[in-house]
C-alpha cells in the first residue's frame, strides 16, 4: 500500500518531473507487479510445494552483480530492464500453459509490458553509452546467463508442472532484486 | 628431401623479410601461423576466416582449438579440423554464448605445424551481429500489413531470449522513380498506414536490439496496394474518459452502416506472431449505427491495450481501422480541485485550493504530481490575473476594499509529457474587508510593539545583570574553586576529617609537642612550628594553615564568605 503522503513528500523532493514521472510509475509498478506475482503465487498450493521440493535447482542469481549500490541511476535502470525483458520473455511464450489461471499471467505480462515501456520510453535507454564501463562483468550478458539457466532448466524437466512451480519461486526472488533496483532509481 | 630443402630455402628468403614472425624452423619447414584471424557471428551462424601466409607452400591446412572458462585444456574446435581453405564453419559447436572463448589457429603441413596463432578472446552474444529478419507482407487498398520474423534460425540460441525484445526499424519508398524513403520504428505484427492505393510499395527491415547492436536489413520486398475498397475504415479513433464509462468515437463519411469494436492486450504486439485469434470483441459495442459507443470503466484494466473498429454495411466489411492505443491509466481525468477565499483585514484575499475528495469514480490526482492554475478577477471587470501556482494557499495583495473578487482554479499535471488538465473548478467569491489605512497602522504597532517586548525585556535584563555584577559581584567563588572545594570535604568526612580534626582541636587545646610529633604529613608539621611559636593565636594560625592548602575543608567556606 503506497503512502498518500509519499508522493507528496517526494514531489517536493523532485524538482525534475521527468524523473518524478519515473519514479511514480516505478512505485505504482513495484506494488501491482508485486501483487500479480504474490497472485500467482498464492495459486499455488503449499502441498505443491512441498511436493517440487526435490526438484528445486540453484539458478544462481547474479546477486553481488545486481547489487543496486553498484550502478548509477542509468545503469540501473538497464539492468532493470533487462531482467523485466527476461521475465516478460519467459511467461510470454506459455500463457496458456499449465492450467494456471490465465487471466493472472496476462496481468502480469501486461504490467511488465507496460513497465518496459515506459522504461524504453526514456531517452538515457536508447544511449546507454556507459555500459561498456560495466565491462567484463556486463551485467546485462549475467542476467541472460541465468534466465538460460532457468530456461535449460524448463526444458530439461519437460516444463513440467513443478519445474514451473520452482520457476515462480525463483522469479520472485529476481522481482525482489528488481524492486531493490527501483528503489534505487527512486532514490 | 632436396625438394623439401629448396622449399626450405625459399621460406627462409621469404621469412627474411619479417624476421619477427617465427622461431627456429622444425623439420626442415618453416611453417608460418595464418594471419588476420577474424571471427565472424552472424545470428547462430559462426565463422572463422584467415588468410595465408606461405603461399607458396603447398598442400598446408589448418586446424583450430578453443577454450572455455573454467578449463584449461585446449578442444578441438569442430568444423575447423584440417581445412585446406582459409574459412571454416563451427556453428555446430554447442558454446555458452554469454561467456568468453578463447581460440587458436595454426598452419599444418604433415608433422610439421606452425606456432598457434591466438584470437583475442571474445563473448560469442557480444560478438554477434544480428542478420536480415524475415518479412511477410500483405496488402491492403491503404494499408500494408506486416508480419516480421525474428532473425536467425527458429530454434537458434543466440537470440533465443531477446526474440520479443527486438524492435524493428523500416524504411518504406514508393517504387516510381526517386519517392522519399519513410522510416518508422515497427512491433513484430504491425501495419503501415497512410497508403495509396493501386500503388507499388517496397520496404525493407532491421532489427535493434538494446543496448547497442544494429542488425542488416532483409531484402527488399515489394508489393501493391489493392483496389480501394467501397467502403473505408472508421478513422480518427478516440476515447475520452467520463466519471465511470470511456466513450469510444470514431469518424464515418457514410450513412446505414453498423460497427464492430475489438480489443487487444498491447503486449501481444512484441510477441511475434501471436496476435491472431488474441483479438476480443467489446460487447457494447457490437454492431452500434451510431460513431461512438460506451464502455464500462471496468472493462479495461490497468494497462495498455490497443482497439479497433471496423464498419459493415450487411454486404461487405471494411478493412480495420488503424489500431488506437490505449492506456486507460492516462486518459483517466483530473478532477478539478476545490477552492476557499478568505478576505483578510489588510485588503487582501488568501485562497486555499486542496485536492477534490475521493469519491467513488477515484480521482487520479494523487497519481499525478499537480500543479494548478488560478484564475483571479474583479467580479465587475473582465480583467483576468492568471497564475501557476504549485504551492495550495497563496495571498492576493493590495486589492481595492470592500470588492467582491471571484477565482477558479484548475489542475494540470506537472510533468507535461502528460498533458492533463482538469476542468475549471466553480468560481469562489468574496468581498474584501474595509481596508481602513489607520486600521492597518495600528495592527502593524500593536505587532512591532508585541514583537519589541521580548526584545526589550531581554536588553533590560542584561543590563540589571552588568549593574549586578559590577555594584554587586557575586559571592559564589569562581567555578574552578568551587570544583575544587565540592571534593575535599567529602574525602576529610570520610577519611581524615576525624584524625586532623581532633589533633587540631588537641593543639588548640593542649599544649603543643606532644600531638605534633603524631602529625604525619607537612601541614602538620608547620603546626608544630607555629603552635611553638605562637601556641595562643589560634585564628592567625589557622589562617596560614588553611592558604597552606590543608585538607581542613570545613572553615573554608566561611572564610570565603567573610
Amino acid at each position: 500500500m503506497i503512502n498518500k503522503y509519499f508522493f507528496e513528500i517526494v514531489s517536493v523532493l523532485l524538482t525534475s518531473s521527468t524523473i518524478f514521472s519515473l519514479e511514480l510509475k516505478l512505485a505504482l509498478f513495484e506494488q501491482r507487479v508485486n501483487r500479480e506475482s504474490l497472485k500467482l503465487l498464492s495459486k499455488l498450493q503449499s502441498s505443491s510445494i512441498q511436493q517440487c521440493l526435490p526438484h528445486r535447482r540453484n539458478f544462481r542469481l547474479p546477486q553481488q552483480s545486481v547489487n543496486p549500490r553498484r550502478y548509477q541511476e542509468g545503469q540501473a535502470l538497464a539492468i532493470l530492464h533487462e531482467m523485466l525483458q527476461q521475465i516478460f520473455n519467459l511467461f510470454r511464450a506459455n500463457i496458456s500453459s499449465d492450467g494456471w489461471e490465465e487471466s493472472h499471467v496476462e496481468k502480469f505480462l501486461t504490467e511488465l509490458h507496460q513497465q518496459l515501456e515506459y522504461l524504453e520510453a526514456l531517452a538515457g535507454l536508447e544511449c546507454e553509452q556507459d555500459s561498456g564501463t560495466l565491462g567484463r562483468d556486463n551485467v546485462r550478458l549475467q542476467i541472460k546467463m541465468y534466465f538460460r539457466r532457468i530456461h535449460d532448466y524448463l526444458e530439461s524437466q519437460e516444463y513440467s508442472s513443478c519445474a514451473w512451480t520452482i520457476v515462480r519461486v525463483e522469479i520472485n526472488r529476481c522481482l525482489f532484486l528488481a524492486f531493490q533496483l527501483i528503489r534505487k532509481i527512486r532514490k | 628431401r632436396r625438394m623439401f630443402s629448396l622449399l626450405g630455402a625459399t621460406t627462409l628468403v621469404l621469412v627474411a623479410g619479417a624476421p619477427w614472425t617465427l622461431p627456429a624452423a622444425v623439420g626442415g619447414i618453416n611453417l608460418k601461423s595464418p594471419q588476420n584471424v577474424e571471427v565472424h557471428i552472424i545470428d547462430d551462424t559462426f565463422t572463422l576466416s584467415w588468410n595465408r601466409s606461405d603461399l607458396a607452400v603447398g598442400n598446408v591446412t589448418f586446424s583450430a582449438d578453443y577454450q572455455v572458462p573454467r578449463n584449461d585444456t585446449w578442444l578441438k574446435l569442430p568444423g575447423c579440423q584440417s581445412i585446406t581453405s582459409t574459412k571454416c564453419n563451427f556453428s555446430s559447436l554447442k558454446l555458452n554464448i554469454y561467456e568468453e572463448v578463447k581460440l587458436r589457429i595454426r598452419a599444418e603441413k604433415g608433422n610439421d605445424t606452425s606456432p598457434w596463432h591466438n584470437v583475442d578472446a571474445f563473448t560469442p552474444f557480444e560478438k554477434a551481429q544480428i542478420g536480415p529478419p524475415k518479412v511477410h507482407l500483405e496488402a491492403e487498398d491503404k494499408a500494408i500489413k506486416i508480419n516480421i520474423s525474428p532473425p536467425g534460425a527458429k530454434d537458434g540460441i543466440m537470440w533465443a531470449l531477446d526474440s520479443s525484445s527486438f524492435t524493428y526499424s523500416l524504411a518504406i519508398w514508393k517504387n516510381s522513380s526517386s519517392a522519399e524513403v519513410r522510416t518508422k520504428t515497427v512491433y513484430p505484427r504491425d501495419k503501415i498506414y497512410q497508403l495509396s492505393p493501386e500503388t507499388t510499395y517496397c520496404l525493407k527491415v532491421r532489427a535493434r536490439l538494446l543496448p547497442r547492436k544494429i542488425g542488416a536489413y532483409s531484402p527488399v520486398h515489394c508489393i501493391k496496394t489493392t483496389v480501394e475498397n467501397k467502403l473505408p475504415p472508421p478513422e480518427n479513433i478516440r476515447i475520452d474518459a467520463k466519471n465511470d464509462i470511456y466513450v469510444l468515437k470514431w469518424d464515418y463519411a457514410y450513412e446505414n452502416v453498423t460497427f464492430q469494436a475489438q480489443w487487444l492486450h498491447a503486449y501481444f504486439r512484441k510477441i511475434p506472431g501471436s496476435e491472431s485469434g488474441k483479438w476480443r470483441q467489446i460487447s457494447d459495442c457490437a454492431n452500434v449505427k451510431t460513431t461512438q459507443c460506451v464502455i464500462p470503466q471496468n472493462t479495461f484494466q490497468k494497462g495498455i491495450y490497443l482497439i479497433r473498429v471496423q464498419a459493415s454495411d450487411g454486404n461487405t466489411t471494411s478493412v480495420w481501422s488503424k489500431d488506437k492505443r490505449f492506456d486507460p491509466q492516462l486518459q483517466s481525468v483530473l478532477a478539478p480541485p476545490v477552492i476557499n477565499m478568505k478576505s483578510t483585514n489588510d485588503v487582501s484575499l488568501r485562497v486555499y485550493i486542496s485536492a477534490p475528495e475521493e469519491s467513488e469514480n477515484k480521482s487520479v490526482n494523487q497519481h499525478y504530481s499537480v500543479i494548478y492554475e488560478i484564475v483571479f478577477w474583479e467580479n465587475i471587470s473582465n480583467a483576468e490575473r492568471k497564475t501557476l501556482e504549485k504551492r495550495t494557499d497563496l495571498t492576493f495583495p493590495n486589492l481595492k476594499p470592500l470588492t467582491v473578487y471571484c477565482a477558479k482554479a484548475r489542475a494540470l499535471t506537472a510533468d507535461e509529457r502528460w498533458n492533463k488538465s482538469s476542468i475549471f473548478s466553480d468560481p469562489v467569491c468574496e468581498k474584501t474587508k474595509a481596508g481602513n489605512t489607520s486600521k492597518t497602522w495600528l495592527i502593524a504597532g500593536i505587532c512591532v510593539a508585541l514583537l519589541s517586548i521580548p526584545v526589550v525585556s531581554y536588553v533590560l535584563k542584561l543590563l540589571l545583570r552588568c549593574i549586578r555584577y559590577v555594584f554587586f559581584p557575586s559571592s559564589k567563588p569562581p567555578s574552578t574553586i568551587h570544583e575544587y572545594l565540592s571534593e575535599p570535604p567529602l574525602r576529610n568526612l570520610l577519611l581524615f576529617t576525624s584524625e586532623e580534626q581532633t589533633e587540631r582541636c588537641f593543639i588548640i587545646e593542649n599544649t603543643n609537642i606532644l600531638t605534633a610529633v603524631e602529625e604525619p604529613d607537612q601541614a602538620g608539621e608547620d603546626h608544630k612550628k607555629y603552635n611553638s611559636q605562637t601556641s595562643q593565636d589560634s585564628g592567625n594560625y589557622s589562617n596560614e594553615d588553611e592558604s597552606n592548602g590543608s585538607k581542613c575543608g570545613e572553615d573554608f567556606p566561611q572564610e570565603e564568605a567573610e
